[in-house]
């Protein structure tokens, strides 16, 4: 982690990432794809507001991806 | 000949059979086996993606997608009300829609539905916007509850998820589709083989939902032919007017005119 990076936690592991990245930077930089939501601290994120949203120091960022299901 | 067609949250549908995606022995099986029930409603989950399995759920969102069937997502999981109404909310913005077939476990062991979590957890969803599918026992007042929340349909079990033990409690079901007419009823889980289903049909039942029975045979697709017009059959009897049982015997061959010596009594 350099100087001005962020820890946050993306799907259960630590991660150090840019200080005030947006959502969609952030997925991007991971290269997340497909069909999926983004859950930050237990909240659905909507995909209007990837653009504006600035990921936070320590925030948990989660992925959703649909599943086989009964 | 094809039964009626029914209506399920203002969606008209012709199949009466819902089926679910899980459990089979490859994707291609559970397709083939999708398209054979000629369900036009599956069941779908949500999970997490781990740290090394990133973009795995995209393989299985274009199967899906490609099937062109309407998408009831579940909550399968959860055993509190926080968690299933913040999975509800998820699965509505993954898959871009409000169904949602409400799960709250209250036991582990036999994945008996925690009745007074699935009415709690069936408030705040139905004030939240959504179309709820309690899946739940058998019992009259919980389901009277349930209806009395805005619920159009509810999905009691027949039996435990997954034992294919068929309808452990008819009586219960009866009852259920006595006393509530105005509502759509399917039977979630238990049901083992297609004539515990067409005996679902046969008391009234709309519908179906399953998984394990088909994803389970030993030939799938050829096993979700058999409960699509199993369904099919209960459904269309249902629909014919099933003749009263009686005590007694009746002959169906008239007795008019018979010879003297072959009247008896």
């Amino acid at each position: 982690m350099t100087f001005n990076q962020q820890q946050v936690q993306f799907n259960g592991e630590t991660l150090a990432i840019e200080p005030s990245q947006t959502v969609s930077a952030f997925l991007e930089s991971q290269s997340v794809a497909g069909r999926f939501i983004v859950v930050i601290n237990d909240e659905v994120v909507p995909k209007a507001n990837w653009d504006q949203h600035a990921i936070q120091a320590g925030d948990q960022i989660e992925i959703m991806s649909p599943i086989s299901g009964g | 000949m094809k039964a009626s067609n029914w209506t399920v949250y203002g969606q008209e549908l012709g199949s009466r059979l819902f089926i679910g995606t899980a459990l089979y022995p490859s994707p291609k099986v559970m397709v083939d086996a999708i398209r054979a029930s000629r369900a036009e409603v599956i069941t779908v989950s949500l999970r997490r993606q781990s740290a090394n399995q990133a973009n795995s759920g995209e393989q299985f969102w274009q199967m899906i997608e490609d099937l062109n069937c309407h998408l009831l997502p579940n909550t399968a999981g959860c055993y509190s009300v926080k968690e299933a109404v913040k999975t509800a909310h998820m699965a509505r913005e993954l898959f871009d829609t409000d169904w949602v077939k409400l799960e709250v476990m209250g036991d582990s062991y036999n994945l008996q539905p925690d009745p007074f979590a699935l009415v709690e957890a069936t408030k705040v969803l139905i004030e939240d916007g959504f179309k709820v599918f309690p899946y739940t026992t058998d019992d009259l007042v919980l389901c009277q509850k349930l209806a009395e929340l805005g619920c159009e349909v509810l999905m009691p079990w027949g039996a435990p998820i997954g034992t294919g033990q068929g309808l452990l409690n008819p009586y219960a079901l009866k009852t259920l589709r006595e006393r509530l007419p105005e509502l759509t009823l399917l039977v979630d889980a238990g049901i083992g083989k297609p004539s515990d289903a067409v005996q679902a049909m046969e008391l009234g039942f709309d519908g179906i939902l399953l998984n394990t029975a088909i994803a389970e045979a030993l030939e799938p697709e050829t096993m979700a032919y058999a409960f699509a017009d199993a369904i099919n059959a209960g459904r269309l009897a249902y629909e014919a007017g099933i003749m009263p049982k009686r005590d007694n015997a009746k002959p169906s061959t008239p007795t008019l005119d018979q010879p003297i010596w072959q009247q008896h009594g």
